[in-house]
């Protein structure tokens, strides 16, 4: 029954890497709003999946992305959104499908 | 009371909306239809309304509320409920939800396996309301 479950959860990992440098490509830019939009989108579904250390390094994208946002938008490209990636960089590749919450309470199929 | 059979889910992350289906349709036996954004939502419900939708509040181009918003400007639309399925849910966002016209409001993260009870709640309660 949770069969659909765990290949969402793989697929999400999967494409973490290509969902990073979208991200990564994004912050070279002024469109905080997009930033915006595309770390909360991302960090929605990590923390659905219970994906924590993931959810908190994109959290940390989308919070800055919003202060820009806030402050009017017409600061500078902040330098710190390269540390952020950086640093997002370093937790998606430890992590790994099994890591998720949602897949360990998902009950071992029968063999 | 009518039962609750089927449910457009809207959401602009792939993922999220594959989580929902199996969520509300794999574990709840509903039919679901989900769209990527508030825009498809409101061509598509017109095609074929369904009986409730859960809607995603941070989408871009047009928010949660946006679409809420236009769906009670639309005859055809304005008297499917709608619940918000958000992780801005404290007690004054979910205040300013349910003023604008939101049946209730879901918190993100949602529990897969439990979502299609939540659901089926609020619609049985929604339904009670109505007739008492």
């Amino acid at each position: 029954m949770s069969d659909r479950l765990r290949q969402i959860i793989e697929s999400y990992c999967d494409g973490l890497p290509d969902e990073i440098e979208r991200l990564s490509a994004l912050c070279q830019t002024i469109d905080f709003e997009q930033i915006r939009f595309s770390a909360h989108r991302v960090k929605g579904t990590a923390r659905s999946l219970g994906l924590e250390a993931l959810q908190d390094a994109l959290l940390a994208i989308e919070a800055r992305a919003r202060a820009h946002v806030e402050a009017g938008g017409g600061a500078p490209v902040d330098e710190a959104f390269a540390v952020d990636i950086a640093l997002l960089r370093i937790v998606a590749a430890g992590v790994q499908p099994r890591d998720s919450t949602l897949w360990k309470s998902i009950a071992t199929p029968a063999a | 009371m009518t039962a609750l059979r089927f449910v457009a889910c809207v959401d602009d992350d792939p993922h999220m909306r594959q989580i929902l289906d199996v969520a509300l349709g794999e574990f709840g036996a509903l039919r679901v239809v989900t769209y990527d954004s508030g825009a498809a939502a409101l061509a598509g419900l017109a095609a074929e309304p369904a009986q409730l939708v859960l809607l995603d509040m941070l989408m871009p181009h047009m928010s949660g509320l946006d679409t809420l918003h236009a769906m009670r400007s639309a005859a055809a639309l304005r008297d499917i409920p709608v619940v918000f399925v958000t992780a801005k849910a404290d007690e004054g966002d979910a205040e300013l939800y349910r003023a604008a016209g939101a049946l209730a409001v879901v918190s993100k993260p949602i529990a897969p396996h439990r979502l299609h009870s939540q659901v089926r709640e609020i619609w049985n309660n929604a339904n009670e309301r109505t007739a008492s």
